[in-house]
């Protein structure tokens, strides 16, 4: 079985692809289900905007139950109807995470009503990182995650589910992961269309086949290449593929 | 079967690379069912000297010269590159000459570019230009690689209007050439994502005649083309296309019945 906790669609294509084409993809590529979000990447994430984006996956949701499974996008910055849309979308609509983007850092203040709700409720946070390399790609997302944020945020909220998102997702994931290591209890997505030899047995070797989840972020040749190019072990293979991402939604309390 | 036109071996500066060798790009053509590739030195791109990359280059694979048909890396600023050029394609049975003008110093624009390639073209051997080595987010800051500027490829090839010319890496065709289809073919490594739907689209708009498969290793893992390519709903006849028969007819030293050069025996790692 193969689950991919890193995806984006809406109902109607809208927003990253459609749900009728997601699915012909995991038909394609032999994934059973994909964990999606629309968060907002540019421009005001605005509670009106935030709701529109979710509606999008509570739809695609609908569509296909079976195979789509939703995480809530949500602002930090608006503490009130942050909290709103995750019991709308989460304990009211059915998704089964949270996804945070660069609006904030994983470490600040800002996001820990947050994270303590996700305790709570005992879901998950895909959030969005990378280290961009260059300067003037790092200030273009000057608020991005990086290794050292999950690090401080793991040690204090240990009890948290936190995905720290797409190590192939461009930057330096080396770098990413010496942070990373300092945070055992934060998980990390295969995700990314980087493809660098050695570097899924690197994530194996530094943070342990446990804390590994496999992911696409749209790169589904590339998101499921390089965990079958990797030299580890079947059984590492299938945690990654999907075991470790349904203990995580195991632990749902809701 | 396939065949790969974009593999590297050697050292890269920047990141440590788990294989680096001819026996390990081998046996990784094994695992895939890669029966030939063309490959080129890795760090041979900052050599001072770049042709004593293709010296390395010619000594390591000469046992497997049926497996694995080597690329010329040369600097056209580089004195005395002319002589190099003709050993490569001569001595050392070099078909492909790959520019790499960000690693030497110059530009597709500037004359010694073109001077080099009609030079390369004069001799027989196909150009193959790359959009780019290494992704951009995660560039170290002493690598000087950048991605190709896609108006100086279009006016580069533009000056050579009767040549064909080999494209690697690139993420999208230069469809503003009007000649192109005869001309430009592309390794379709980076015709990729749209959750895996893309290659099949850009396959129905150019034509499968214009990919050939390309994995980028040992730079990069390899089962990620071989992946897109096995998904993509092609006919057989475009799959064997893009697979190897583009390839070798580009290529004529790829071709299965091409003889290697004092190669009596099959290279396995």
């Amino acid at each position: 079985m193969i689950i991919d906790c890193h995806g984006h669609c809406s109902v109607d294509g809208s927003y990253a692809l459609s749900a009728d084409d997601i699915v012909r993809s995991l038909d394609r590529y032999g994934i059973e289900k994909i964990c999606c979000s629309a968060p907002i990447s540019s421009g005001r994430a605005t509670p009106d905007r935030v709701r529109q984006h979710n509606d999008l996956i509570l739809g695609s949701m609908r569509k296909y139950p079976d195979r789509i499974l939703g995480q809530c996008f949500v602002n930090p910055g608006y503490f009130r109807e942050a909290q709103d849309e995750i019991t709308r979308c989460v304990v009211d609509g059915g998704m089964v995470g949270i996804k945070l983007y660069h609006q904030y850092q994983i470490n600040e203040p800002v996001q820990f009503p947050i994270i303590e709700r996700s305790i709570e409720l005992g879901v998950h946070i895909l959030m969005h990182a990378g280290y961009p390399a260059a300067p003037e790609l790092r200030e273009r997302q000057p608020r991005i995650s990086t290794g050292e944020h999950f690090a401080e945020v793991g040690q204090r909220y240990p009890e948290a589910m936190i995905i720290c998102g797409h190590i192939g997702g461009g930057g330096d994931w080396e770098r990413q992961l010496k942070g990373l290591r300092e945070a055992p209890s934060v998980f990390l997505d295969t995700s990314g269309s980087v493809i660098d030899a050695g570097m899924i047995e690197r994530c194996v070797r530094e943070l342990g086949v446990s804390r590994l989840l496999f992911g696409c972020d749209g790169s589904m040749e590339r998101g499921l290449g390089k965990i079958l190019d990797a030299d580890i072990t079947e059984a590492q293979r299938r945690a990654i593929f999907s075991e470790n991402f349904l203990a995580i939604l195991d632990r749902r309390r809701i | 079967m396939i065949y790969d036109a974009d593999t590297w071996i050697g050292h890269w500066p920047f990141r440590s690379l788990p294989r680096r060798s001819a026996g390990d790009l081998l046996r990784q053509m094994d695992k895939h069912g890669i029966e030939k590739a063309l490959v080129a030195s890795l760090h041979g791109l900052f050599y001072t000297d770049a042709h004593e990359a293709n010296h390395e280059l010619a000594r390591e694979i000469r046992r497997y010269r049926d497996r694995l048909v080597p690329c010329a890396i040369l600097n056209p600023t580089y004195y005395g590159w002319q002589q190099d050029l003709k050993q490569c394609r001569e001595e050392f049975g070099m078909p492909v000459l790959r520019m790499v003008p960000d690693y030497h110093g110059y530009r597709l624009s500037d004359p010694c570019a073109a001077e080099m390639a009609a030079a390369a073209q004069s001799l027989n051997m196909l150009v193959a230009l790359i959009w780019r080595i290494v992704d951009p987010r995660g560039r170290h800051r002493l690598d000087p690689g950048r991605e190709a500027n896609i108006d100086e490829v279009h006016a580069f090839v533009r000056k050579f209007p009767h040549e064909r010319f080999l494209l690697l890496n690139f993420p999208r065709t230069l469809s503003r050439l009007r000649f192109e289809r005869p001309a430009c073919f592309y390794d379709m490594n980076l015709f990729v994502g749209k959750n895996g739907l893309r290659l099949e689209e850009e396959v129905k708009r150019h034509g499968a005649e214009r990919f050939v498969f390309g994995s980028t290793m040992l730079l990069r893992y390899g089962w990620p083309a071989r992946l897109a390519l096995e998904k993509c709903p092609l006919s057989r006849r475009e799959r064997e296309m893009i697979q190897w028969k583009n390839l070798a007819r580009l290529v004529p030293e790829m071709a299965p019945s091409a003889t290697p050069p004092g190669a009596p025996s099959r290279g396995k790692a």
